[in-house]
């Protein structure tokens, strides 16, 4: 059996009276992306915070390789844990390839320069990014989604072992979403346990190897997408009936929403024969 | 990669300063030559071949000593400015409207008032004092900054500073009319002034310029990475509180020792950092060091100009650079707000 990256064990948090996280437990394995899911508020975002150690539990660990990441000096932290955060980057005028050699940063000796590895890493990750030719360009020029490429490079840099996103594909339109996404599902080669938190359950569906789903604070359903994304789930945690089929291509599941679908009624709408019928797998 | 250009501007800059430091002790009521000053600057300290007397003692004991004092000023100003902009994210930030200078300038005059500038001790004593005045007067400006939210905005935190300095500046006033007549004026503290200060405090200041711009310069990649936001920071490894806390340590230090010489001199901070980022860019590793030659060339040649102006008087330094740090300010807020 292979070792978890990282151990989640039964955490609980809350800010003031409110209650954000209750009894959140889930483990990630080297090689393995987790999907988290919810709605706004469930505690996604918290969530992020416990694990990448910015914020203490009050209850409950999270472990690293058997330690608490409070353990780790964030320096030690930082060349295991890479964490791309929600909001674009806006640095000072730095340009693409600066902006990226910040991922060396928890690797670099004080006072200390790059060296030759530092920079050949930059450059293996600008060319798998695809961001080469855009290296002498001035971040803050960028457009968003190459903003969010950058970010992504950057924390590539930093050759983590567990590399957690927070909501990578808010700001990106449809294509940019695909390649990133299509991007990280290659970075799989290494054995890189990964935690990504989506809006988009279809997303999460097409590239999650598991799927937490949070409601409130607390865990919902964790298991596969074919698991998770039920009806019955997604009606519980969302207050929306949507339809379930599934991807021609992959076979996991999609969700479409219906018109109407909130209004009080029957829950089970009748389905026109002949449309989106479940295909198997090819 | 471009690390070439960054030397050259370092070259040039090293060499305005050689240049401006030269012209600082030709210039004044009884112009020297170049060959002059060369000879005088040549000969020593005790050079006795170096022409007459006179020339020996104009030079070594009144404008070179005055000059450098200047340079180092102009250096803790410009490199204090970077940390804090760098640091707090907020582009209007320098030791002025931060209130670390009127903090640092009360302390200060407080000491030289209660007998702390007694001997040579006393010359390092006050910068000492006024190191936890400005960090008083920093600590007043995030509170009152930060009312609400526990976040501190960049608007908020520009009027706390004009609530602070006014309030500190009153207090200034106070103690120094009310005292006898051992303080210089008034108006050194307030508006800054390089006239008359005793050679030896090239001495009491040196040693804090270099510890600050050290630690500094140690942290610029730390202020780079900080620059991208504190999350951001410390998911790449910066221990982020304690960073920050050494960084504007290290800042109001030099501000204080510079402010213990010379009263509030403004702008210094605010104008340099930022059109040497146009001229360079943002990295701190280059900039820490590029600030501090720039603040010390800009002072030196505002306080030759405070100085040659109005022959035979002298104006106070921070009305120089006020009238051009003043309209730059203005010129930053418009386009802030136009974003």
């Amino acid at each position: 059996m292979v070792q978890a990256a990282v151990e989640v064990d039964g955490i609980w948090k809350s800010y003031g009276e409110r209650q954000v996280l209750q009894n959140v437990s889930f483990s990630v394995s080297p090689g393995m992306v987790m999907g988290v899911i919810g709605p706004n508020g469930s505690g996604k975002s918290t969530l992020v915070r416990l694990l990448s150690g910015v914020d203490r539990p009050d209850r409950g660990t999270v472990l690293l390789d058997g330690l608490p990441v409070n353990a780790y000096p964030r320096r030690v932290l930082a060349r295991r844990m890479a964490v791309l955060p929600q909001t674009p980057l806006v640095p000072f005028a730095f340009s693409v390839y600066d902006t990226v050699m910040m991922g060396r940063h928890p690797h670099l000796k004080p006072l200390r320069g790059e060296t030759a590895r530092d920079r050949r890493v930059v450059e293996r990750i600008l060319a798998e990014t695809g961001l080469t030719e855009l290296a002498g360009m001035r971040v803050d020029r960028l457009s968003g989604g190459q903003r969010q490429l950058v970010a992504l490079a950057m924390v590539l840099t930093q050759e983590p072992d567990v590399l957690v996103l927070d909501e990578p594909t808010t700001f990106l339109d449809l294509g940019h979403q695909a390649r990133m996404l299509d991007f990280l599902r290659r970075q799989r080669v290494r054995p890189l346990a990964v935690v990504m938190v989506l809006h988009d359950l279809n997303l999460a569906a097409l590239y999650a190897d598991r799927i937490l789903l949070l409601n409130r604070g607390r865990v919902e359903a964790l298991g596969s997408a074919a698991d998770v994304l039920t009806e019955d789930h997604i009606d519980a945690v969302y207050g929306v009936r949507p339809l379930v089929v599934r991807h021609p291509d992959t076979g996991v599941p999609q969700i479409l929403l219906q018109p109407g679908g909130t209004e009080a009624g029957p829950a089970t709408s009748p389905r026109p024969a002949g449309h989106c019928l479940p295909v198997s797998p090819r | 990669m471009k690390t070439g250009r960054i030397w050259a501007w370092g070259v040039v800059l090293a060499g305005a300063a050689a240049v401006s430091l030269a012209a600082s002790v030709a210039l004044g009521p009884v112009p020297l030559g170049p060959a002059m000053v060369w000879r005088a600057l040549a000969a020593g300290w005790s050079g006795g071949s170096a022409g007459p007397d006179w020339v020996r003692s104009v030079v070594w004991e009144i404008r070179l000593p005055r000059a450098v004092l200047a340079l180092l000023v102009g250096a803790s100003l410009g490199a204090a400015g970077t940390a804090y902009q760098g640091v707090l994210r907020n582009p209007l930030a320098d030791p002025f409207v931060l209130g670390v200078s009127s903090g640092a300038a009360l302390a200060a005059a407080g000491g030289i008032l209660f007998g702390g500038q007694i001997g040579f001790y006393g010359l390092f004593a006050v910068p000492v004092l006024a190191f936890f005045g400005g960090l008083l007067g920093l600590g007043a400006v995030f509170w009152l900054g930060a009312l609400g939210d526990g976040r501190m905005r960049n608007d908020t935190l520009i009027l706390a500073g004009v609530v602070v300095q006014s309030f500190f500046g009153a207090v200034l006033t106070l103690l120094i009319y009310t005292s006898s007549d051992r303080m210089p004026s008034v108006m050194l503290w307030l508006l800054g002034s390089l006239a008359n200060r005793d050679p030896r405090l090239v001495w009491s200041l040196s040693p804090y310029v270099l510890v600050g711009l050290t630690a500094l310069w140690a942290q610029a990649r730390n202020l780079n990475v900080l620059s991208l936001g504190e999350a951001e920071a410390a998911h790449l490894g910066v221990e982020v509180v304690r960073t920050r806390l050494m960084i504007l340590a290290a800042a109001s230090l030099m501000t204080a020792a510079a402010v213990s010489v010379s009263g509030i001199i403004g702008f210094v901070g605010l104008v340099v950092p930022h059109v040497l980022r146009l001229l360079t860019g943002p990295d701190h590793r280059t900039l820490v060091p590029l600030s501090a030659l720039g603040g010390g060339v800009f002072l030196l040649w505002a306080d030759n100009a405070a100085r040659t102006l109005i022959p035979g008087q002298e104006i106070p330094i921070g009305a120089i650079t006020a009238f051009f740090g003043a309209p730059f300010f203005a010129y930053l807020l418009r386009r802030r707000v136009a974003k």
